[in-house]
């Protein structure tokens, strides 16, 4: 269970995140619905470690991750995150790019395990290439490989399927529907997309300057 | 097409503003290209008439072969040296908050732009100072050579390498710092993604160190770039000078070469001055301990030069004297800063646009606006000479501005960089909006352009001011008999004279080094409003 605890973030003067309480409880799948610039991305951000909170904690199974006085490593915090448009590193292959969230595991495992989500993912004829040598639907299926890659216990999703057509904008949400399921993980989605939002077929939550306004719990 | 609507769309694109520009372009280009065009032509008439031995020069003894191995080594290790040091520094100061992080970033910037003697004085007073406790310890030679070199260089290397981390994608990195270590994100993602940028800077701190001597020479090291200008006095021969330099500019030209393509990304990428981590780095207590190290060179360097300056230092009225004495030197050397800013900024500004073009045409203009940085200076001023003693041109040859000109070729194409990455931030629909509601295309100009273009116009000014000011390689050779700079006077100084008249005249230097810098600091923030830029200043 993830539990955030009156949290805010302010950057310069602007409090983007506004004394946030709520509990992501496991296998939960939450949408986050809102307009641009309402503070979800920030939301994630803090849940990921990648922003420190002004206020308030994220405790996640029981463990403090974030206060104002404590940041676990976003690494230390079983966290898959794909980003808009994807992020994927240019000097990595495709096959480079999953490899390296498999840090703790032997290369032999590695390798299987690289296979088998390229396979998942159907991009395994891709696995050598450079990301500017692919499109932008199979770097979002690149991106969503390497967040399942190390089997994270939390899946956090900043509105990736940004400027794609509706074809594969439909794909790949199932596909992100089918590994997550798969995977058990709790899933946290954001987005600006009414259509997108009611797909994830959890729970909706609508937020809006930084705070939430209506609960789907 | 029928003949008149071709003359007519021809008459269209004649615009007086397109003819300014292509002029301006085309002489930007011409001026850069000068030196080397001189020098071509003395090459083939000396061929021609047998007036110069052309043979001899291209030999290389065994003196030559070690003198060009010790001088591309000795920069390849400033260079290399400087950077590691500036990744170390640079990786601490990432855990700073964010104004002071920048008021670092600024300092190191002002500091970059003291000239190199003023270096090669305080840390000869240091060293001088040392022999107090180690008596053994050497003040001249190649490896004091080195380690000045390396110090002088120290706050570019710093800069240049919080530009090569500042031009990564953040979001790539904090990907990175999900699934792994910060160390291991440093080494598996931000180093190879900065390694273009941090090449470009490499081959920038290489060209500077190996194409200037004054550092070596006033610590006895004889390095290749001194030798041409030797080679220049004993033959009065540039075709001789300049054969003479071709093993070194074949370095030179491979690695700007080389560092082309990293320069011209790194002037591309999308937005390298907001990039920052919003949480801050862990590292291992071996790697603190190395950025420890680097922290305290840094600092080293910084108390070494004011105190130095400090001690050297006798008294205020010392200090007046010197400056009274080198009043002449000072009021030439300000006038020819002025004169150089006045003529690149235009020319520049034109250049710019030039370096946009994509293709064959853009890659052309960014290898041909990077020939000066690979040229050495006497190089230069030998052909800016030879230039001026070509029968068409001997007879407007103007001897008093040749230290503007050869200031303006070696340093008008920072401006047109400098320009080109300012123009990257403007939206191009300003400049149409400009053009349908301004009243005239002078209006356009004056009200829309110009107040768009300041911060990259006022931050090259304060670039060619400082770099003018310092300027001694090519000025030392074209400056006409009477006439001298104030850099040109503390060299001289730095040989022959008292201490104190130059520790007097280095200070004076320093503060209006650091006056430039913090006063275009200061009036880029004034005028950068909507620029893009403003916001992420801190």
């Amino acid at each position: 269970m993830i539990e955030l605890n009156e949290i805010s973030k302010t950057f310069d003067t602007y409090r983007v995140v506004d004394r946030v309480s709520l509990t992501i409880p496991d296998h939960a799948r939450i949408a986050l619905l809102g307009p641009s610039g309402s503070g979800k991305t920030t939301l994630l951000r803090l849940i990921a470690g990648l922003e420190k909170p002004d206020t308030g904690t994220i405790t996640m199974d029981g463990r403090l991750m974030s206060s104002p006085g404590t940041m676990v490593p976003p690494s230390e915090r079983s966290i898959g995150f794909v980003f808009q448009n994807g992020a994927l590193w240019p000097h990595m292959t495709v096959a480079e790019n999953i490899r390296f969230a498999l840090g703790d595991l032997a290369f032999g495992e590695q390798q299987l395990r690289t296979r088998s989500l390229l396979e998942r993912m159907g991009i395994f004829t891709l696995s050598a290439r450079y990301p500017d040598q692919i499109s932008g639907g199979e770097a979002r299926r690149v991106a969503l490989a390497r967040a399942l890659a190390p089997r994270p216990s939390t899946l956090l999703f900043d509105e990736p399927l940004t400027s794609l057509d509706r074809t594969l904008r439909e794909d790949l949400l199932l596909l992100i529907l089918e590994s997550v399921r798969e995977t058990g993980s709790r899933m946290l989605y954001v987005t600006h997309d009414e259509y997108e939002a009611e797909r994830i077929d959890g729970t909706i939550i609508r937020f809006e300057n930084g705070t939430i306004c209506h609960d789907g719990f | 097409m029928t003949t008149s609507s071709f003359f007519h769309r021809f008459a269209a694109r004649l615009s007086p503003e397109r003819i300014a520009v292509t002029l301006a372009t085309i002489l930007f280009f011409l001026l850069i290209l000068c030196p080397l065009i001189g020098l071509s032509f003395d090459l083939v008439q000396a061929y021609m008439t047998g007036s110069a031995d052309i043979t001899s020069p291209l030999v290389l003894t065994p003196r030559r072969t070690g003198l060009l191995a010790a001088s591309v080594g000795l920069a390849a290790a400033v260079a290399g040296s400087g950077l590691l040091i500036g990744i170390l520094f640079i990786s601490a100061l990432f855990r700073l908050p964010g104004k002071l992080r920048y008021g670092i970033l600024l300092m190191l910037l002002a500091l970059a732009g003291i000239p190199p003697y003023i270096h090669a004085l305080t840390w000869s007073e240091a060293i001088h100072g040392a022999h107090l406790i180690v008596p053994g310890l050497p003040a001249t030679g190649w490896l004091v050579s080195f380690w000045v070199e390396l110090m002088a260089l120290l706050p570019l290397s710093a800069f240049l390498s919080w530009l090569a981390f500042a031009s990564l994608d953040i979001r790539l990195v904090d990907a990175g710092r999900l699934v792994r270590s910060d160390i291991v994100v440093l080494w598996r993602i931000i180093l190879p993604m900065a390694a273009p940028a941090l090449g470009a800077a490499f081959g920038f701190v290489f060209l500077l160190c190996c194409t200037d001597y004054s550092v070596p020479s006033l610590f006895g090291a004889d390095v290749y770039a001194l030798d041409i200008f030797a080679q220049f006095s004993a033959s009065n021969s540039a075709a001789e000078a300049v054969l003479y330099a071709v093993p070194l500019l074949l370095v030179t030209f491979l690695v700007m070469v080389a560092s082309r393509a990293g320069i011209r990304t790194l002037a591309q990428t999308p937005g390298w001055i907001p990039a920052r981590s919003a949480t801050l780095p862990e590292f291992p207590g071996w790697f603190r301990v190395l950025q420890a190290g680097s922290t305290v060179l840094v600092a080293v360097q910084i108390l070494v030069l004011f105190s130095g300056l400090f001690l050297a230092f006798e008294s205020p009225n010392v200090f007046f004297a010197s400056i009274l004495m080198a009043q002449e030197e000072l009021a030439y050397s300000l006038l020819t800063a002025v004169l150089v800013i006045l003529i690149s900024l235009p020319l520049a500004l034109a250049a710019a646009q030039e370096l946009k073009r994509p293709g064959f045409r853009g890659a052309a203009a960014w290898l041909i606006v990077l020939v000066p940085l690979a040229v050495p200076a006497p190089l230069i001023g030998i052909g800016m000479i030879t230039m001026g003693n070509l029968p068409f041109f001997s007879a407007f040859y103007p001897a008093l501005i040749m230290p503007a000109m050869v200031s303006v070729i070696k340093f008008s194409p920072f401006a047109a960089i400098i320009l080109f990455v300012q123009m990257r931030f403007i939206d191009p629909l300003l400049f149409d909006a400009a053009t349908v509601f301004a009243k005239s295309r002078f209006d356009a100009w004056t009200r829309i352009h110009l107040p768009l273009f300041a911060p990259g116009l006022v931050v090259s000014a304060g670039i060619l001011a400082s770099l003018t000011l310092a300027e001694l390689g090519a000025t030392l050779i074209v400056s006409p008999p009477g006439h001298a700079t104030i850099t040109m006077r503390i060299y001289n100084y730095l040989h022959y004279g008292s201490s104190s008249d130059v520790a007097g005249l280095c200070l004076m230097v320093t503060v209006l080094t650091l006056g430039v810098s913090s006063g275009t600091i200061l009036l880029l923030w004034r005028v950068s409003r909507g620029s893009g830029i403003r916001g992420d200043l801190p």
